[in-house]
């Protein structure tokens, strides 16, 4: 696996020195102001807003560096035939795969480490111009346990459009097709309940029977979404999260696998 | 690709296909019975930042709020604390991305008052399809129930019904309910009528139907005695001592009960009766 | 010792639902220690025959070995250096950290592998390029770079894909020297090119390639009607071919 690991350095390397990467970086910190200055207008709701403005800054960023920046990176490898350089040499397919993922998913611990610190600082800086007005039960250990939970959502969404990109390689359907799961998992869970609750459609009729196929496929990714526990404090199971992060790192085995798979056996035209 | 290879591959890919099966399954049931924290969620950003945020999406968004609170509401859970700020912020939302909907309005009121006990919150919110809605006499109506029945503010609520009567067919209970509630003699009478209109309502669900029922009952408890007061009072020019001597004097057969208190409490001074003590310390 | 052969190779590529045949009944051998160039006109199939040496992508049918070992089934990048037709590199990295990582993924580290790296750019005439980003490199000092990564693990096989393409006369002069050299240091080379004249100068055996088909196999001086020069032969036999096949 140490092959896997250069792969995953050169790209980190490559990605690091790409002037995108500062300029997403860069809305990343003028949106921490902006929050700064909408959660001082609210005097009453201050430290929720800044709370889950700023969960909600990292995730924005962590989406467009993901559909954004990284399928332009690795279309661009594929395009641009830097592929070859790396293939050429005697580094097998799947430690490709294994090395870009883990080279794009190291800049998206990076963007979140920094921008999380970034929140940190700016729900901080709320709660002190507010005379102090902590959420009830707000926790700094949830705050950095929901920013932990939202970037394994991205490192999941990074999988998937990984996954897209080595089955299409075109970039525009890649990007699609990875908006698309991104959209479907964040909203199954919602609509699989409302479907149930509103008991319009009878349980075992076909639109659930899709639903619920759709949700053993898809990730569900509003289980990591934890904004609302870190913004109003409530309270948690860590059992029950353990498990969600279970799933979530199964869930990024089982696509990466798929993954290899597949461009394992695509022709490098 | 080798055995070896197509070996380390398979055992990778079951493995991780093993634990993402059981650990799938594991969440999906601790989201089925998770506590409401987890299955209401609503964006904890005030009504006025929304809007930025859907763009040209309010409709849409404005649903799928209303969506997920009726989801949440329908299963008939007792509601907590936290879930009743998310209805209300929720509700807030959604009437403020799209201040049209019948829907939101008539949830807000179905609600607020009722189940979550914040009928300040619901008037401060039918006030915005009120203003938008010029042609739509409920919102006023609603506003001037929650007025009268939760906050107990007879003139505020006559004065909000009077202007909500000026609209186009609107209903002449409003004018009735507004004059009446204006003088202090017809109110609880004018209470009973709104009170037994209200109960009408199909959407009506069971607790609030008894709610009011017990409150009819109890209006007309009131009524009884006050109309015994009158009497006495046109007879004697003064209001009687306590509510015992009306019974001597033969003005009222015997008292009504209170379904919210051990008795009724009378208050000389103006003739008036109360259910509890909230009114009559005011 | 054989060291690269091509056995009945056939090869289609899919337009939609057409098959467009690239390759038919290819069929030759080099030697070790030989300089092999692979000619033909654009479009003959030069590069999909590389392309299936170097295992990017798979014959349709027949096999390729290198050294004896088969390509898609045994490992074999260890013997050869590639360089593609275009070298296309990350444009935020040096030059030197392109050949860091080609040598590491070859097996070598450290202090050699500094060395060997200041050694190769020093011989490509792109040492003081080195600490440059490629993104400042002209065409020629990428061709040469990739050469560099070529060379970097020292392998028996060399395998390039128009080597001289975009390079200026001094260029290309540095590389026939190269190539020259690989050969006296008993290195296989096998390269294609359209340029007949530096063909002349370096190869062993040549090989001409029309619409996938291998018209000849064998030496320079062999070529049918080579009185008249290199040229000449080889436009003609290209022409007579395209006459039959028109047929």
């Amino acid at each position: 696996m140490n092959k896997a690991w250069l792969v995953a350095w050169i790209t980190f390397k490559d990605c690091m020195r790409n002037r995108a990467l500062y300029g997403i970086i860069l809305l990343g910190l003028v949106l921490f102001f902006v929050n700064i200055i909408i959660t001082g207008m609210f005097s009453w709701e201050a430290g929720k807003v800044a709370v889950d403005m700023g969960l909600s800054i990292i995730s924005f960023s962590g989406l467009i560096l993901i559909f954004f920046f990284s399928i332009n990176n690795i279309s661009n490898d594929i395009y641009n035939r830097t592929i070859y350089l790396i293939l050429s040499r005697p580094v097998s397919k799947a430690q490709y795969i294994l090395g870009k993922y883990a080279g794009l998913s190291l800049i998206i611990l990076i963007s979140s480490i920094l921008l999380g610190l970034c929140a940190a600082v700016s729900v901080k800086l709320s709660f002190i111009s507010v005379d102090g007005q902590i959420p009830f039960n707000f926790s700094w250990s949830l705050f950095f346990l929901s920013i932990l939970f939202l970037t394994i959502s991205l490192l999941i969404l990074m999988a998937l459009t990984l996954f897209w990109v080595s089955i299409t390689t075109h970039q525009f359907t890649a990007f699609l097709l990875s908006l698309g799961c991104y959209f479907v998992g964040q909203n199954m869970e919602n609509v699989k309940n409302i479907i149930l609750s509103t008991k319009f459609l009878a349980e075992n009729s076909l639109p659930v029977k899709v639903i619920s196929c759709v949700s053993w496929v898809m990730p569900n990714l509003a289980a990591f979404d934890l904004k609302t526990t870190a913004a109003y404090g409530l309270p948690v199971n860590t059992t029950a999260l353990l498990w969600v992060g279970l799933y979530g790192i199964s869930y990024i085995g089982v696509i990466l696998t798929l993954t290899i798979f597949i461009f394992q056996r695509r022709e490098l035209a | 690709m080798n055995i070896k290879q197509t070996g380390v591959f398979l055992l990778s890919f079951l493995c991780f296909a093993a634990v993402f099966f059981a650990s799938s399954l594991e969440v999906k049931k601790n989201r089925k019975t998770l506590g409401a924290n987890y299955s209401l969620q609503i964006n904890p950003l005030p009504g006025k930042i929304i809007p930025f945020f859907a763009g040209e999406f309010k409709g849409l968004m404005a649903n799928h709020i209303l969506l997920k609170i009726g989801a949440f509401v329908g299963s008939d859970k007792k509601i907590s604390f936290d879930e009743k700020e998310k209805i209300r912020l929720g509700l807030e939302q959604a009437l403020t991305l799209d201040p049209y909907f019948m829907q939101t309005y008539l949830l807000a009121q179905a609600l607020l008052p009722w189940d979550c006990h914040m009928p300040e919150e619901a008037i401060r919110l039918l006030e915005i399809p009120r203003k938008h809605l010029s042609w739509d006499w409920r919102p006023g109506y609603y506003i001037g129930f929650n007025y009268y029945y939760f906050l107990n503010n007879y003139s505020k609520a006559s004065e909000i019904f009077f202007e909500t009567a000026k609209i186009k067919n609107s209903p002449l209970l409003i004018t009735l309910l507004g004059s009446r509630f204006a003088i202090k003699s017809k109110r609880t009478k004018a209470a009973i009528f709104l009170l037994t209109d209200m109960l009408k309502d199909p959407e009506l669900n069971k607790n609030n139907r008894e709610s009011i029922s017990k409150r009819i009952t109890g209006l007309k408890g009131i009524l009884l005695i006050e109309n015994g007061l009158e009497n006495y009072k046109k007879t004697f020019n003064v209001y009687p001592p306590n509510l015992d001597t009306l019974i001597k004097k033969d003005f009222l057969k015997n008292l009504p009960p209170n379904p919210y208190y051990k008795t009724y409490l009378y208050r000389q001074k103006d003739g008036r009766v109360f259910f509890d003590k909230t009114g009559y310390n005011k | 010792m054989i060291a690269i052969s091509f056995n009945n190779i056939w090869k289609n590529y899919k337009h939609g639902f057409k098959k467009v045949p690239a390759l038919s009944r290819i069929s030759f051998s080099v030697k070790q220690g030989e300089v092999f160039g692979f000619l033909g006109p654009n479009g003959a199939g030069k590069s999909t025959s590389i392309k299936l040496l170097i295992d990017f992508i798979r014959p349709d049918s027949g096999s390729i070995t290198i050294n004896g070992l088969k390509v898609g089934t045994d490992k074999f990048r260890h013997l050869t250096g590639y360089l593609p037709e275009t070298p296309c590199f990350y444009e935020n990295l040096t030059g030197m950290e392109h050949l860091s990582f080609a040598g590491k993924s070859s097996g070598i580290n450290g202090a050699l592998l500094n060395k060997k790296s200041l050694e190769i750019l020093e011989k490509l005439n792109l040492e003081k390029a080195g600490s440059n980003l490629v993104r400042t490199y002209s065409k020629g000092m990428k061709q040469r770079l990739g050469l560099a990564i070529a060379l970097i693990h020292d392998p028996e096989i060399y395998i390039l894909d128009e080597p001289m393409s975009g390079l200026d006369p001094m260029g290309r002069r540095l590389i026939i020297s190269i190539i020259l050299n690989l050969r006296e240091k008993g290195k296989t080379v096998f390269f294609s090119s359209h340029i007949l004249n530096d063909i002349e100068k370096t190869c062993d055996q040549i090989g001409i390639l029309n619409k996938g088909k291998l018209l000849y196999c064998g030496t320079v001086e062999n070529m049918p009607e080579n009185n008249s020069g290199m040229e000449d032969a080889f436009v003609s036999l290209i022409e007579k071919d395209d006459i039959i096949t028109n047929e």
